[in-house]
């Protein structure tokens, strides 16, 4: 007899499932200041007269001080060096401190701000973003790379002459500052740094690119007051859109101040979102919006019963990898083929060339760039594997081959749909009935466990939206009925699937995942949602439903009217309050 | 996952080529051995946390007859008595958890144990990360992970640790929210608190380990770049860079707080070094990973070497550790570490002794093979009048009770003397013995049948005060107006199975553990 489970899914609810109290009807859809404490808000309302977007000083994330690094290093000399200097350094860039979701006490858990967000600079951080610029010191003050960078005059030890170590500031200076350096800055450097003198040591080269490296212009986003300047504005652009420091062509277009026409600006958007690089900064915000770092890993199965759903499959963690590949891929696909945000969100289509992946979907893996068809029943990114595995909370250590309705359905209300879900009360599994998981399946479980008092309030809109996915097993393959195993992982019972269910959003049952997302799509939720997760991304802190509701009520009245993604996306720089420094 | 077995010679020596030999005083150079005499000893604290508790009473402590006699305690008669074990075969045994290999836990390291019995936290704390006092939103089991104040480590590490600046304030493996620092040291707690930062184990041996090979001398010494790092920082900040460079006021303070940071690696650079440096050598190739399971089996002995490596050099006097490996294979076919620990405190898992026996069996392998590990070598350096481990307090605290979830009865196993302070040797037992047993609604059958055991105890946050008071911290350093205890007041829910009464564990904290601190 199989009971083991019932340990996780008891967990489960007591991280998300139960509320309790006067919550009104939060689920019910309303614009900003509409009735009804906590609805969820699908039209944003902007204010008279716009105020300027706050953007205090920002230092660069995790993320982007890799990309600044391997950046630069590809300026300075060929791919083949600087890859060789990447390497050298690769230990200390791995010890920067990851950054954390900043909590902002506004926002429901689930719901919090973007990595890039974080501007904590602790002890650890410091010390880190030292021992990165003295590693590079010592990397980059090799004969080997200074004859990389065209600095051979620097090779031969006692030799060098002040003029050689002033080229290595002219080379050096611009792309650690991200903008050209002014006079004083080379003087400072030169009386402070290298000294020069007649003759110049190999410590002064590696000291001066140390402090080069170290500098506060390298690790923040400096920014003056008042409006930016052109190198301010292209290096918004690029970290925003690219995740690190402006290419060669943007930095023509701050040199010549093209960047901060109407049409330069335009230009430089258009071009940077068409670019591959932007796929990174993208998989960023779906990484963290979709919450994939609480992904159920599908590889990480234990027990019988995950074997025998999984028998005929070849399953490593390039699974692991390809179901969240899948829906940057297909993001990157709508956003190049000029689809709109409800293509992505009612795709149907996939772009996954894993063979594991295309076999739980029953389609032929796509060629590299292309996509195929999926089933009816696969339409829409709720009936993904990657979504159908991700958690608003905390990932399952495992996998086996009991679904989770509750955990599904906080994930869709919480990230899909901006709900707001108060968090489960204490003790809410004490004296919980107990359920006999080798004869109940899932859905009747989580009826029996979630019926009683308190529990009802919320799980009345949890569940059906869970239930509405019971068409799809623990790693998302269409089943039409639901085994139960014994401990030997054989069938002991199928049971009927009943995946119909009422949502707050429709007032006739839905049954399904693409009629779930329909739901979603047409109450306005999805859209808004995505809305507010990209602006939070794109201002690095939470959204502010007065201050920022221009650019929320822009955002989501394009994906309403069905724009094309990269005009949505393009809007929040295009808007003029993005080019203008406030706070 | 592979558990490895470690012999004698790998708990003496070191896991990994770190220390070259053993640091015994005939074995010192004449210089270091003078020095080592001649320098008053600081003092340390290393803590390990173990994951999901659920140890069962018989399980984890000795028989309650060894702790005889009787200790007055506000709350209630508390027991305390001397710390026996015996020897089975080639180990030496304390309980079934608390056994090693003789030649290991040797009869001398026992009579510098404690171990402290009946400790509760008062409210519902579920997998809160509470041991250093995080007991953010404990009462919300939705948000268990926040933080909501600086852990006792950390006001440790701020206070009373360390003279000047060290290298590394506190080395940190895998905390994860167990322990919690101020943003901002300089505006205290109206700064906001975070967890503590966390690096990979590569990254804290670099920051630990001092080359101590003296210099040639054909070279004057170069200053460090960080001066001039720290001056950029300084001119841009003061606009020294021109106009182009005019600042707000978050700016400025932003640009504060990143240079009140390395503010504190120059101080750091400057700092003396430990005698014992010179015994080790560098090492390469540890985890740069902070992020994935960090402790290991195979990382475990590294993770010691490294905590050695920060007390011979002096480099760090702190190490917080969160062992969250099950250090047995024999859970994986259960599902792991996490649906063992669950379902062992479980009626519906059907078998809760078996699974509870693979949960002993994990923390006796981690006990004598990683913990037990540094312990020995602790006390193989000759310090003061004593060992290193003389003036270290080590201790172990798990997550939960006898009951995964539950926080009463959270066992505590200390060794060391935090130079002198403790009483050690003791089997502390603050159960009040003269109530019912508690049968909390978790509990097996199993568990209620055979142990009886689980009785109302006294406050844990009183160990806070306890080894806080031990370190010289001040009250005002950590105490919240109006309250006695480390932490904050969290209500108790009336559905709780216990109803402590709060206001008397609160006033309780006031003191500290009684028996425990030398006067």
């Amino acid at each position: 007899m199989r009971r083991t489970n019932i340990a996780a899914l008891l967990v489960a609810i007591v991280g998300v499932g139960a509320c309790t109290g006067d919550i009104g009807d939060p689920l019910r859809p309303t614009n900003v200041g509409g009735e009804g404490t906590g609805a969820t808000i699908v039209d944003f309302t902007c204010g008279d007269p716009a105020p300027l977007i706050d953007a205090p000083l920002r230092r660069l994330s995790r993320r982007q001080l890799r990309n600044t690094v391997g950046d630069v290093l590809r300026q300075l000399m060929p791919p083949g060096e600087a890859n060789g200097v990447l390497a050298a350094v690769e230990g200390e860039l791995g010890a920067i401190p990851r950054d954390q979701r900043p909590v902002d006490s506004e926002q429901q858990t689930g719901q919090q701000a973007f990595y890039r967000a974080d501007q904590n600079v602790g002890s650890a951080a410091v010390e880190a973003h030292y021992g990165l610029a003295t590693a590079l010191g010592e990397a980059l003050s090799s004969d080997a790379s200074l004859d990389a960078m065209g600095l051979g005059c620097l090779v031969a030890e006692g030799t060098s002459d002040a003029a050689c170590i002033d080229s290595l500031v002219q080379l050096l200076g611009p792309v650690t500052h991200r903008r050209p350096l002014g006079d004083d800055e080379r003087a400072f450097l030169r009386d402070e740094v290298y000294l020069a003198g007649d003759v110049v040591s190999r410590d002064d080269v590696r000291d001066v690119i140390t402090v080069l490296f170290a500098q506060p212009n390298f690790l923040f986003h400096v920014e003056t007051d008042g409006e930016l300047t052109p190198y301010e504005a292209a290096n918004r652009l690029s970290y925003h859109l690219w995740d690190s420091m402006p290419d060669a062509e943007l930095w023509a277009a701050a040199e010549s101040g093209e960047v901060l026409t109407s049409t330069g600006w335009e230009a430089q958007v258009e071009r940077l979102l068409a670019s591959e690089r932007a796929r990174d900064a993208i998989e960023g915000f779906l990484f963290e919006w979709f919450r994939f770092d609480q992904l159920d890993l599908p590889s990480r199965g234990t027990g019988a019963d995950y074997e025998a759903i999984t028998a005929g499959l070849e399953i490593d963690e390039s699974l692991d990898d390809a179901v969240v590949a899948e829906i940057v891929d297909l993001f990157m696909h709508v956003l190049r083929s000029g689809g709109s945000f409800e293509d992505f969100f009612l795709s149907e289509v996939t772009p996954t060339s894993h063979p594991t992946l295309a076999q739980i979907y029953g389609v032929a893996p796509a060629a590299p760039g292309e996509v195929v068809p999926v089933p009816p029943e696969r339409r829409s990114i709720l009936a993904r594997t990657g979504l159908l595995l991700s958690r608003a909370e905390i990932a399952l250590p495992t996998v086996n081959s009991i679904t989770h309705p509750i955990l599904r359905g906080v994930f869709i209300r919480r990230q899909i749909a901006c709900d707001l879900l108060p968090n489960a009360p204490a003790g809410a599994m004490d004296g919980l009935p107990t359920v006999d998981r080798a004869t109940t399946g899932s859905r009747e479980a989580t009826e029996i466990l979630t019926s009683a008092g308190a529990c009802a309030a919320c799980h009345s809109a949890i569940n059906p939206t869970g239930f509405a996915l019971e068409g799809f097993d623990a790693i998302g393959q269409v089943r039409g009925v639901e085994p139960l195993f014994d401990g030997d992982g054989n069938v002991t019972m199928e049971l009927a699937i009943d995946d119909e269910a009422v949502l707050p959003e429709s007032a006739l049952p839905v049954s399904g995942a693409a009629a779930l997302a329909d739901a979603l799509m047409s109450s306005e939720k999805a859209g808004a949602c995505f809305t507010r997760h990209y602006v939070r991304f794109s201002l690095g802190r939470t959204e502010r439903l007065e201050e920022d509701g221009c650019i929320l009520e822009r955002i989501d009245d394009a994906v309403d009217e069905g724009r094309p993604l990269r005009e949505v996306m393009s809007l929040v720089l295009l808007d003029n309050n993005f080019r203008v420094r406030g706070g | 996952m592979t558990v490895r077995k470690f012999g004698r010679r790998w708990m003496l020596m070191g896991g990994g080529a770190a220390i070259a030999i053993p640091a015994l005083p005939s074995l010192l150079p004449r210089g270091h051995r003078a020095a080592a005499q001649g320098i008053p000893a600081p003092r340390r604290m290393v803590v390990f946390t173990t994951e999901h508790g659920g140890i069962w009473a018989p399980s984890m402590y000795p028989d309650q007859s060894m702790a005889s006699e009787t200790v007055p305690h506000p709350l209630h008669t508390t027991h305390a008595g001397p710390l026996t074990s015996r020897v089975e075969g080639g180990d030496r045994v304390i309980s079934d958890v608390l056994r090693a290999p003789s030649d290991v836990l040797t009869e001398s390291l026992v009579g510098k144990m404690n171990i402290l019995r009946g400790l509760d936290v008062p409210f519902h704390s579920g997998h809160a990360r509470h041991l250093l006092g995080n007991y953010g939103r404990m009462s919300n089991d939705g948000d268990e992970f926040e933080e909501n104040r600086e852990t006792a480590d950390q006001v440790l590490a701020r206070t009373t640790l360390y003279a000047g600046t060290p290298r590394r304030r506190f080395m940190n493996f895998g905390s994860r929210g167990l322990s919690i620092e101020l943003i901002d040291p300089s505006a205290g707690p109206a700064g906001g608190v975070r967890p503590a930062e966390e690096v990979g184990m590569q990254a804290i041996w670099n920051s630990v380990y001092v080359d101590v090979e003296p210099p040639d001398g054909s070279e004057p010494e170069r200053p460090d770049p960080i001066n001039a790092v720290f001056d950029s920082y300084q001119r841009l900040q003061s606009g020294a860079f021109g106009a182009g460079a005019r600042l707000g006021a978050q700016d400025r303070q932003r640009l504060n707080r990143y240079m009140d940071r390395l503010n504190d690696i120059r101080a750091a650079l400057s700092s003396s070094v430990g005698v014992q440096c010179s015994e080790l050598s560098d090492r390469s190739g540890l985890p740069r990973d902070a992020y994935a399971s960090m402790y290991t089996p195979d990382n475990a002995i590294a993770i010691n070497d490294i905590i050695m490596a920060g007390f011979m050099c002096d480099s760090s006097r702190l190490a917080v550790v969160r062992v969250d490996n099950p250090w047995t294979d024999a859970m994986e076919s259960d599902g792991g570490y996490h649906e063992v620990a669950h379902n062992a405190a479980s009626l519906e898992s059907g078998t809760p002794e078996r699974l509870h026996g693979l949960l002993v069996e994990g923390k006796r392998n981690w006990f004598a093979q990683a913990f037990m590990q540094l312990i020995s070598r602790l006390d193989t350096i000759p310090e003061g009048e004593g060992t290193m481990l003389d003036n270290t307090l080590v201790w172990w605290g798990q997550e939960a009770g006898p009951v995964t979830h539950h926080g009463d009865n959270i066992p505590i196993i200390t060794f060391g003397s935090a130079g002198g302070r403790f009483n050690t040797g003791r089997y502390f037992d603050f159960r009040n013995r003269d109530v019912d047993p508690l049968v909390p609604m978790y509990a097996s059958e199993a568990e209620r049948n055979s142990n009886q055991q689980r009785r109302v105890g006294v406050s844990l946050f009183q160990w806070t005060t306890t080894y806080l008071d031990a370190f010289d911290v001040p009250r005002r350093a950590w105490q919240l107006p109006g309250r006695s205890a480390f932490t904050g007041t969290i209500p108790l829910q009336p559905w709780y199975y216990y109803q402590y009464d709060q206001g008397a564990m609160d006033r309780s904290c006031e003191s500290p553990l009684p028996g425990l601190l030398r006067s």
